[in-house]
């Protein structure tokens, strides 16, 4: 007898009964070319799944779970119409500014400038497609570190996500503070600043170049930093 | 567990097919809250001890009809299609470009059947609870299922 392709369906996801599962696989047994298109079937649900998974593994944010217990809280989605174009606001205004364009493109271009300059056996910042990255130490700590306060080389001061939805964190070493922002697999440095903290300074206190990189964070994330538990599950996802 | 905790629970697997149905995850989560309050307003019509995720699912997915008929009245594209959802399970480029195809091929899927696609292969249902969420009979459901499915199978085989 001939299966055809809704009753091949049906088998693949489970929804036959008995005698027609028992149809089914007596014809596969006997006809390759069927048993082909059930492997195609669920090589593309594989597929498909794996696709998606990643959304349902993803930390839910915050405005969500206000929406369930504190609907005064989280305000109120009228129509996705108003909402894509809030969002569109909203992301023109904490759009990362560029180090080369911002205020303190000077003070960073002089910091790079060393850096870049004074590369020997791989500095912490390279470029890569025109775009600062993070490199050798730098790169390790950033995706392999959870934010600590206790001083390190590499100091982690916190994580976010930007309202793209990408992690970008806060970075500290002796000569340097900066913000790297996750892209194509690799650390975008968005930010940069000579003169990190004083070793062993608590960097809430300390002024000058982690203030202004953390008012820049501030303003991505509007809702605050990650807190551990995030931040752990975004390190077991190499943040992506 | 309370009304709210069992919305709780299902914000992953709704965001899933949020971002399925918007091809979008920030509209995706839009949607989601919509959602979210859409169900809290109507919280008395859910009866207690049946299923809360076909309910919640039945809301966004209408929902999102509302929304698909709104824009269509706007005339104007709703998405990008190359907007895709922006999230990634790894790094590598390969994988970006996987997930790229996927995004495009499911975009020119036709709205029933992407929905049938995605409420029987990514989130598990069963024929008889998938139709029950879109409001159909079951052979429809199986119709568009299968067509969607043979449409993906086709673009993606075919290297788009």
């Amino acid at each position: 007898m001939t299966i055809d392709r809704e009753m091949l369906a049906a088998y693949a996801e489970g929804q036959l009964d008995a005698a027609d599962r028992a149809r089914v696989e007596a014809a596969l047994a006997a006809d390759p070319a069927l048993a082909a298109e059930l492997a195609g079937h669920r090589a593309l649900r594989e597929r498909l799944r794996a696709h998606y998974a990643p959304v349902a593994e993803m930390p839910v944010p915050d405005r969500l779970i206000d929406a369930a217990r504190s609907p005064a809280r989280a305000g109120e989605v009228i129509d996705l119409d108003g909402a894509r174009a809030k969002r569109a606001e909203k992301t023109r205004f904490s759009l990362p500014s560029r180090w080369i364009a911002g205020g303190g493109a000077l003070a960073a271009s002089l910091a790079l400038g060393l850096l870049l300059g004074s590369r020997i056996g791989g500095g912490p910042v390279g470029s890569a497609d025109g775009q600062l990255v993070a490199e050798g130490a730098l790169d390790r700590a950033l995706t392999a570190q959870l934010s600590a306060a206790e001083p390190q080389p590499v100091r982690i001061l916190l994580s976010l996500r930007d309202a793209d939805g990408r992690y970008c964190r806060i970075f500290e070493t002796e000569a340097l503070a900066g913000l790297a922002c996750r892209e194509e697999g690799r650390w975008a440095i968005e930010r940069l600043q000579s003169g990190g903290g004083q070793p062993g300074g608590d960097y809430r206190q300390a002024g000058g170049a982690v203030g202004e990189i953390m008012a820049a964070a501030q303003a991505l994330a509007p809702e605050g930093a990650l807190d551990q538990r995030e931040e752990a599950a975004a390190r077991a996802r190499n943040w992506e | 567990m309370s009304f709210e905790d069992g919305i709780v629970a299902l914000l992953p697997r709704l965001r899933r097919f949020a971002a399925g149905l918007s091809r979008n995850l920030a509209e995706g989560d839009d949607l989601c809250q919509m959602t979210i309050e859409r169900a809290l307003k109507a919280r008395h019509q859910w009866a207690e001890g049946t299923r809360l995720d076909s309910w919640m699912y039945r809301i966004m997915r209408n929902l999102w009809i509302d929304e698909i008929r709104a824009a269509q009245r706007r005339r104007q594209t709703f998405v990008e299609e190359e907007a895709g959802l922006g999230v990634g399970v790894a790094a590598e480029q390969e994988v970006r470009t996987e997930l790229g195809f996927v995004d495009r091929a499911m975009a020119r899927l036709p709205d029933e059947q992407r929905e049938a696609v995605l409420l029987v292969m990514v989130e598990g249902y069963g024929y008889q609870e998938a139709a029950d969420i879109i409001g159909c009979p079951v052979g429809t459901l199986s119709s568009r299922f299968v067509r969607g499915r043979d449409a993906l199978h086709n673009l993606l085989e075919g290297g788009q």
